[in-house]
């Protein structure tokens, strides 16, 4: 017949049922609404990490270290970023892969452009130039040809996306063919206006693109180096005039790189000891021997084209796929490190550092609801706290006469903190079985995803939350906070309770 | 002296003020008495006399202003929290005016409580049982020790409450005004039960009271008047 504090004190809640269900109703709602919130953030974030590293970005990205935006779905607009290059990009390339953790890797440069077709067809997007196969091995997921064909190796040209092609189309009377010819423009501070003419290979669609995916056409490398102005020497391409450009525009490739104008790239005839300096893009060096000494060096302007050269060997970033998603982090400080030993001006980011608005999206409705979630916790708190002081109050006679009976003040506060961890075991606990049935229940359902926008976060039409491990593990952590922190004060206000109250009344 | 050494409860010049706001209230003034062990002593006095307060002060829950106060040869001045608990739980019983049982605890439970407190061997734990079981049997009280004690009258709440302050076998049980909320028969009952318990276990036992019948069977009664003594009379067994 013995009894413990742990009985006294579930007593104690059974006598005040009401305030223990009050108290209770609270955490309940309040663990569930965590365990779906989390649950369903997590579903969200796993599905858009799931969609872009397989589709658009890969885990990892290589980006110089001078390209103060870093992009993969967007043009870098900024002047600086614009022509930032890894421009020894197969060297890098070849240590990339030798880090342990990396399974494959591509280039990607990326423009932004007008567009011309036939007459008074216009329209813009995105210009994402790739090498095909490259591109495709890593991106296998990544492309769905709806006309015409994927780029082919070697091979000059644009595969539109359905919505630039819908845009296009509305604004020219003639319908537009995959062989058609189109002019794109690209818009650079840094190098000017460049414009070629490609052929449109075929039309692509990503089945749940957001605005910003929507806009991206694939093009090839040579193309898209030569609307970015990525050069061999690019302070010369700044001094270009129109003559030059248009030049550059219809310049012969068969020509320039025979096996002849190979030992233009050799660095002892050309440029001896300042050479190296030729291939960075920010030293001073190259802007003291610059154009004129080039002139004269070169004499004759054929020479000077094959300076005006694309750099074959640049690509805005590298694109990097790991083995394993959950060593991206190591595999990333490797990378770096390794970098920083070659003294390569490079930095390797995760993929949500590049990967535009979407990506982004998750991450500030991730905020907003633990934001939410943390103002309702605090009124949790709140209320909780009012209602446990108002209990202790009412057993203030209790309390004293428990004092003058020889409790210690340690007993009190046993007594109470017993009764709050118990309401909040007993009704997280039945809190974490509601939010898992309402999951199960969604799950067998599914959300119908309705707009587009939804489309978007959701990753697809329909939205099956799963229930993850981390949102119990979060929530039951929340709550031992919320119990704790909302019991100090009405602990601290029995402690207070002196023996002399059980004399009163 | 034969009579100090068989003092238990000592007051010496005790004064005690109470602040009302900005008045301030001499509750006791200059109060000295000892009180022998083993006896029926009463307080008695009109309403504001400061009966309380002297119960208060032997019982620990609160502190005289000046003057020394001696419960079982230890001064009581400047104790600290703990060691007055330990005193509280060793030495004193209490009985409550409105019975304080705790509503959540059946009467055996209620009756133990106060043994939660100071550690217990398991044979101690065996005696404690036989002693409560003793106590319940002499309130008579058998029939409710299941029950808790919104299902019992004041009378019956009072005797457990006479038995839950027996239960540590404290040498001073305290008791501020036990029949106040009780019926004249009740009142009487109660009274002979603590008498009985006076007699068999040699408690002393402290009241402040208005009922003449506690007055009349006290040993020792002292009569206050605006906190101070205006008698002193222990009658000679
Ligand atoms: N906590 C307190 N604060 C202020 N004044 C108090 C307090 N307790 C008692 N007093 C005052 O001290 C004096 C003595 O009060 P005490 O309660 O000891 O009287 P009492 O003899 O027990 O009276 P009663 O028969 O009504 O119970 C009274 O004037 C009372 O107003
Ligand atoms: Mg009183």
């Amino acid at each position: 017949m013995n009894f413990s504090t742990a009985k006294l004190a579930y007593r104690n809640l059974k006598l005040h049922k009401s305030k223990t269900l009050i108290i209770g109703v609270l955490i309940t709602l309040n663990v569930a609404i965590l365990v779906i919130g989390s649950s369903i953030l997590n579903t969200l974030n796993t599905g858009i990490e799931e969609n872009y590293v397989n589709k658009y970005t890969g885990s990892i990205f290589i980006s110089p270290t001078d390209n103060a935006e870093p992009s993969l779905i967007m043009p870098s607009f900024d002047s600086d970023g614009a022509n930032a290059v890894i421009d020894n990009y197969s060297q890098v390339e070849e240590a990339v892969i030798k880090i342990n953790g990396v399974s494959d890797t591509t280039g990607q440069i990326n423009a932004a452009g007008l567009m011309t077709i036939g007459e008074n067809g216009t329209g813009f997007g995105i210009f994402r130039g790739i090498d095909p196969s490259d591109y495709q091995q890593i991106f296998p997921e990544g492309l769905n040809i709806t006309d015409g064909s994927f780029l082919k190796s070697g091979e000059e040209g644009i595969v539109l996306s359905q919505y630039v092609y819908d845009m296009l189309n509305s604004t020219t009377t003639e319908e537009i063919k995959v062989g058609d010819k189109i002019l794109l423009t690209s818009i650079n501070e840094t190098s000017g206006t460049k414009v070629r003419e490609v052929t449109i290979r075929g039309i692509h669609q990503y089945d749940d693109d957001s605005i910003d995916i929507s806009l991206i056409c694939f093009i090839d490398l040579e193309n898209i180096r030569a609307l970015n102005g990525i050069l061999l020497n690019t302070e010369t391409s700044l001094n270009l005039d129109d003559n030059e450009k248009a030049n550059l525009g219809a310049f012969d490739e068969e020509a320039l790189f025979s096996s002849e104008s190979d030992s233009l790239f050799s660095d002892d005839n050309l440029f001896s000891d300042s050479s190296d300096s030729l291939f960075t893009t920010d030293t001073e060096d190259t802007l003291d021997i610059s154009t004129d000494d080039i002139y004269n060096i070169l004499g004759d302007t054929s020479q000077r084209d094959v300076l005006n050269t694309i750099n074959e060997d640049a690509f805005s970033y590298m694109l990097i796929k790991t083995e394993d998603s959950a060593n991206t982090k190591s595999v990333i400080n490797n990378l770096n490190t390794m970098f920083e030993e070659n003294g390569w001006d490079l930095i390797a980011y995760e993929w949500t550092k590049g990967a535009g608005m979407s990506a982004q999206l998750a991450d500030v409705i991730s905020i907003v609801f633990y934001g939410i979630l943390a103002l309702i916790a605090i009124v949790v708190v709140i209320v909780i706290m009012n209602t446990l002081v108002v209990s202790i109050s009412e057993r203030t006679n209790e309390i004293g006469t428990m004092r003058a009976l020889g409790a210690k003040k340690n007993y009190i506060k046993n007594m109470i903190s017993l009764e709050t961890i118990f309401i909040t075991i007993v009704f997280g606990i039945i809190g974490i079985i509601l939010g898992v049935s309402i999951l199960g229940i969604t799950g067998q359902i599914g959300i119908q995803a309705t707009g587009t926008f939804t489309k978007i976060l959701l990753g697809g039409d329909v939205f099956i939350p799963r229930i993850s491990g981390s949102s119990i593990l979060l929530s039951i952590i929340s709550i031992t906070i919320v119990s704790v922190v909302s019991s100090l004060y009405p602990v601290s206000v029995a402690l207070r309770i002196s023996p002399r109250e059980a004399m009163s009344k | 002296m034969s009579l100090e050494d068989t003092s238990i409860i000592e007051f010496n010049n005790v004064n005690k003020y109470y602040s009302l706001g900005k008045t301030k209230v001499h509750a006791v003034k200059d109060v000295s008495f000892s009180l022998k062990k083993g006896d029926f002593v009463s307080f008695s006095g009109p309403s504001g006399s400061g009966k309380s307060t002297i119960l208060n002060m032997v019982g620990c829950i609160d502190t005289s202003d000046t003057g020394t106060v001696i419960i079982d040869k230890k001064v009581t001045n400047g104790l600290k929290e703990e060691e007055i608990t330990k005193l509280r739980h060793e030495t004193l019983g209490f009985i409550f005016q409105s019975f304080n049982l705790i509503p959540v605890l059946n009467i055996y439970e209620n009756i133990e409580f106060p043994l939660l407190f100071g550690k217990q061997t398991e044979e101690e734990k065996k005696e404690n049982k036989e002693w409560i079981n003793y106590l319940i049997k002499t309130v008579g009280l058998e029939e409710w020790r299941e029950h808790k004690p919104n299902e019992l009258s004041g009378g019956q709440r009072q005797r457990v409450a006479v038995a839950r302050a027996l239960v540590t076998k404290p040498s001073i049980v305290l008791a501020d005004e036990p029949t106040a909320n009780l019926d004249s028969k009740s009142s009487e009952a109660i009274i002979q039960l603590m008498k009985k318990m006076n007699k068999n276990l040699g408690t002393t036992f402290v009241f402040s009271t208005h009922d003449p019948t506690i007055v009349e069977i006290a040993d020792h009664v002292i009569t206050l008047k605006d906190g101070e003594i205006v008698s002193n009379l222990r009658h000679q067994q």
